[in-house]
């Protein structure tokens, strides 16, 4: 079930009080069937590989702990062969048909593979990675088995992170499991608040932006540069407002029964460099990268100095544009992401120098600048349904920039076939988009010189209120409650 | 015996103060009590409503002064435009005009049709190629409102019109059978007192060219009551503020959760009673679904002939032709298991109810709505009539039903469209608009059928002949439970234009018949197919659907009921 949707919002009421009256050594047991039946409002039947993966992992892990040698790396290759044999059964076998077909085709061969057409079980992108990292701690050491089976799973499965992270360590989360947590009157009031926040950011922004991005994306050769650039410009809050108010909700539901999840965004487009973006993008993912793809491999080819670390993020990013993804956009989103942070450590000495040589206040400008407009160039492939429409998008957008002399010497249709951005949405509707991305730029200003939250707890009650009253209002008839409501990240 | 009653509860108070078990525990209980009246009354608004009505000593009449009046053609070379009189009383005055137009000439702006003398009423104008209506609207600073309908009119070519309006309400219309605008506002103030086809305005602007099957539905519509469901929405308002209330003082014993608790009420309360005015004004916007249940309720102590079905029997049943007091409760796209529903449901609250026809049609016997694109209406007829959907009905709990809002909520059941109905003042009408006898008159205008009645053909052809079983199980109990009150019951195959009945599956129609043939003398009840009858031809069916009868048709279908099947009842 989706967090912004009737059925949660009877759900949520009821396992947290059921939680907090129930005796604590039963509570592991409550939030597993609360999971089960909230990961069985998708599909059903994919509970069955979530607990396919569960079973195998616990398994490993205790046997990782009770093994030597070769026969403990023997256990930890069998789980993490089988947990990703999994997701690629799920997720990439069709594009890996579709590809040997092409090929196949470009070869002249008789090979044609069968697509199997199966619907992605929910999350799987996400607790794949989660329980990579339970059997991968565990065989560093760094993390003991659980033996509490019910545990386990409850950590595989804890609901408000099932479906789309925060991608949780063990370290962070299996001992919460453990711990008696009493109602506490501040993490119930921030953790609301927290919901209630990101509630604002999917239901109020993200849908309302999506309303826009949608047509234009689905069909770009309709559009002339200024609405794809616009509807670019707006995919890029449509996908953090979504996806970090995702995380938002999903870290308060936890916080209002006293469960603590890793923070996922820290205003990434603050950001100055790509690297800062990436420390503070879907860190949780980022972070899983990093410590089990990226320093694996620049460990291991850290005699070549600059080209190690060039290669360690080209296949680290490459990984990551795969996993968000069956689809070479993906690839090309996350390969060019790999060329940028490349780019940044070749030219990290230009980069001091230049920072030297400029004004504080106009190099972080500058970077910042720079910085959002790779990222906000790069979603053009994420959000592209093919790598065709990427490109058709970027040399109209380039023509639009460039009126004189195309760049790309393109063929654009006559003037009354480009459709312009009010037959899209109402003019007030994009106004009002506009509006919200200032908002949520003013907001995550403000954020940086001050702690929102503590300031408007200081505030007097009547300041407090009115913000509350108009936040729930804003949500209530601002928001964006019926079409396709789905979570950007739940396709991955 | 007052004075024992009175010792007696005393002693009663001091045994409760005496025992162990404290307030909190009844103020819990009270909290569960309130939390299940609350939700009874929510997901039962309407049938509480009905109930209030049904026990008050007065009752307003529902019944409307419609009459239908069909005219041939307009020539402006050869008669003068056509007078279809007046609607007296302008309250809730209502027009349906459906003709068919083709211009000769646009110059000097002329007039298809008026309702009134000048700006008085409403009128459609032509200048040079835009088609516009324009109507009194008080809420404009020129007193006219101009909505247009075509700004491609080509003169020479023919053109279908529906124009729909009721007064202080909206107005819609039709150009080629799609829909172009739907405009409502509370300001629309219409005078009836002169309606023309062929000319408008003045004698200067008479319509150049032709006019044909032009149908006029005119007269007053019944106000829809609401006053019943106000109370029922002003009870929950103050049985949700005294839940909360008992609820915060039950939680009393635990500081930091009736603190919570009594936050989140205080923050969520104007939400709540903002969300339950919408869903009292949506209770009774403009729907078939609530315009059949106020005339159902009103009449029924008077109703002995009941005819159930879907769209094929709403048009195709005028009950005004019976000389019994009839009701047509048919829907579109109805299920023969909510024709079941709806029959066991009310013919408990009709004492004089004698007889029930049952009206099935080819595409009823093979649809199964349960997850087709027609799902939604068993929400409407889940909250209008209380009628549970087929998929919980199958159930022996129903413990989804919280979970889906359209089961319970108004603004739910209405979507994106809410939003709409909030802008203009629920006037803007949800569907169709019947008679207060519940038929629906599609209009007396003909058409070419073939292209239609092939495509329907085609696509009620698609369907799957193991529904018939399934569907006409849902009558299987129905049947013996009327008989059993000594109502008959028939079931009727409405006629259907040659067009689309030659181009039905042969087999699958055989089969159909040969089911409903057994089914019928199982029961030992009358079954008569009309389909092909020879008393109908081309003229009784509508433009757009030639499985559905026209006004002119059902009216002559009526009558053949009235003394085939009716009559003899009574007799």
């Amino acid at each position: 079930m989706l967090f912004n949707s009737w059925s949660f919002l009877v759900f949520f009421p009821i396992v947290t009080v059921l939680y907090f009256l129930a005796p604590f050594k039963f509570r592991w047991l409550l939030l597993l069937i609360a999971s089960c039946v909230f990961y069985m409002a998708f599909v059903p039947a994919y509970l069955l590989i979530l607990a396919a993966t569960i079973i195998i992992d616990y398994f490993a892990a205790i046997q990782i702990e009770k093994s030597e040698g070769r026969k403990r790396s023997g256990w930890l290759w069998l789980s993490i062969i089988f947990t990703c044999l999994i997701l690629f059964f799920f997720k990439y076998y069709d594009f890996f048909t579709w590809n040997v077909n092409e090929l196949a085709g470009l070869l002249h061969s008789d090979i044609a593979l069968a697509a199997l057409h199966l619907l992605l079980p929910i999350g799987l992108s996400f607790h794949t990675f989660q329980s990579l990292s339970y059997v991968i701690e565990v065989y560093r050491g760094n993390q003991k088995p659980e033996r509490h089976f019910g545990i386990y799973a409850l950590y595989v499965m804890f609901y408000p992170q099932l479906v789309a992270g925060p991608i949780e360590r063990p370290q962070n989360l299996l001992h919460q499991f453990r711990e008696e947590h009493r109602f506490n009157y501040d993490d119930v009031t921030s953790g609301l608040r927290l919901m209630a926040w990101g509630l604002f950011k999917k239901a109020v922004i993200a849908d309302r932006l999506a309303q826009f991005v949608s047509p234009v994306y689905d069909h770009p050769e309709n559009f002339d540069g200024g609405v794809l650039m616009a509807a670019t410009l707006f995919f890029t809050f449509q996908v953090f407002c979504d996806f970090s108010g995702y995380s938002d909700m999903a870290r308060g539901a936890a916080r209002v029964m006293g469960f603590n999840l890793m923070l996922n965004f820290d205003r990434p487009y603050a950001a100055k460099s790509l690297s800062e973006f990436w420390r503070r993008w879907h860190i949780s993912l980022s972070t899983w990268l990093r410590d089990y793809v990226y320093e694996p491999i620049a460990m291991g080819l850290r005699d070549r100095g600059l080209y190690g670390i060039v290669a360690a993020l080209m296949v680290t990013f490459w990984v990551s544009g795969f996993w968000h993804g069956a689809n070479w956009t993906f690839v090309v989103w996350g390969l060019l992401h790999g060329a940028g942070l490349s780019l940044e450590a070749v030219l990290s000495k230009q980069r001091k120098r230049l920072a030297k040589a400029m004004p504080a206040w106009l190099f972080n400008a500058a970077m910042l600048a720079v910085t959002f407009s790779f990222v906000n160039f790069s979603y053009i492939f994420f959000r592209a349904k093919t790598i065709d429409d990427a490109f058709l998008i970027i040399r109209h957008i380039t023509d639009w920039v460039f009126p004189v002399g195309n760049l790309f010497d393109t063929q654009i249709p006559g003037f009354f076939d480009k459709m312009t951005a009010s037959m899209v949405v109402a003019p007030e509707q994009f106004n009002l988009s506009c509006a919200l991305i200032l908002l949520l730029v003013a907001a995550h200003s403000l954020q940086a010189q001050v702690n929102i939250e503590e300031r408007l707890l200081s505030c007097p009650s009547w300041v407090r209120w009115s913000v509350y009253q108009i936040g729930i209002l804003s949500i209530a008839f601002l928001g964006v409650w019926l079409g396709s409501r789905n979570f950007i990240y739940f396709q991955f | 015996m007052i004075s024992d009653g009175s010792q007696i509860f005393r002693q009663g108070i001091s045994l409760i103060k005496e025992s162990n078990v404290s307030v909190q525990i009844y103020m819990k209980i009270l909290a569960a009590v309130l939390f299940v009246a609350i939700a009874t009354l929510g997901a039962y608004s309407m049938d509480a409503a009905f109930w209030i009505s049904g026990h008050l000593p007065t009752a307003k009449s529902a019944v409307d002064t419609l009459e239908t009046i069909h005219v041939a053609e307009y020539d402006s070379g050869k008669r003068s435009p056509i007078a279809f009189g007046e609607i007296k009383n302008p309250d809730n005055a209502y027009a349906r005009i459906k003709l068919r137009f083709r211009v000769e000439s646009t110059e000097g702006y002329p007039n298809l049709f008026q309702t009134a003398p000048v700006n008085l009423g409403m009128r459609m104008e032509i200048s040079g190629s835009t088609a516009a209506i324009v109507v009194r609207d008080l809420a404009e600073p020129s007193g006219v409102k101009g909505l247009t309908l075509t700004t491609e009119l080509k003169t020479g070519q023919w053109y279908e019109l529906e124009i729909e309006a009721l007064n202080g309400a909206f107005i819609r219309a039709l150009l080629d059978s799609h829909p172009v605008f739907n405009y409502a506002g509370a300001s629309l103030s219409m005078d009836t007192s002169q309606l023309l086809v062929g000319g408008g305005f003045d004698a200067t602007r008479v319509f150049r060219g032709q006019i044909e099957n032009i149908s006029v539905i005119k007269g007053n519509l019944p106000h829809l009551p609401h006053q019943r469901l106000l109370v029922v929405y002003v009870v929950l308002a103050v049985l949700i503020a005294f839940f909360f209330f008992v609820l915060w003082k039950a939680l009393g014993e635990y500081s930091a959760v009736q603190k919570v608790v009594g936050k989140l009420i205080l923050l969520c309360f104007p939400l709540i009673l903002i969300l339950g005015y919408f869903e009292y004004r949506l209770s009774f916007v403009n729907t078939v679904y609530y315009a059949k249940r106020v005339a159902l309720e009103q009449q029924r102590d008077e109703i002995k002939v009941l005819v159930t079905g879907s769209s094929n029997g709403l048009y195709g049943v005028a009950p005004e032709a019976f000389s019994h007091k009839g009701f047509n409760l048919a829907f579109p796209a109805n299920e023969m298991y909510v024709d079941a529903k709806l029959v066991e449901k009310y013919s408990a609250k009709m004492p004089n109810l004698r007889i029930v026809i049952l009206t099935v049609n080819y595409s009823t016997m093979v649809s199964d709505d349960r997850n087709s694109t027609n799902t939604w209406r068993q929400f409407f007829l889940r909250q209008y009539f209380s009628i549970p959907t087929e998929s919980a009905d199958s159930r022996p709990f129903d413990w989804g039903f919280w979970l889906n809002p359209h089961n319970f909520s108004r603004i739910a059941l209405y979507g994106e469209d809410t939003k709409a109905y909030i802008n203009t003042d629920f006037l803007t009408p949800v569907d169709i608009t019947t008679s207060s006898s519940g038929w629906f008159n599609g209009g007396d205008v003909d058409g070419s059928l073939a292209v239609f009645g092939v495509n329907a053909a085609r696509a009620h052809n698609g369907h799957d002949v193991s529904n018939y079983d399934r569907n006409l199980g849902n009558w299987e109990t129905l049947v013996p439970f009327l008989q059993r009150k000594n109502i008959a019951a028939v079931m009727v195959l409405p006629p259907t234009d040659l067009s689309y009945y030659r181009h039905l599956d042969k087999a699958k129609i055989e089969l159909m018949n040969r089911k409903l043939t057994e089914f019928a003398n199982r029961h030992h009840i009358k079954f008569v197919d009309y389909t092909g009858d020879a008393r109908f031809s081309s003229n009784d069916f509508t433009w757009e659907m030639p499985d559905h009868i026209n006004g002119r048709g059902a009216m002559k279908f009526s009558k053949i009921l009235d003394e085939e099947l009716i009559q003899p009842q009574f007799n």
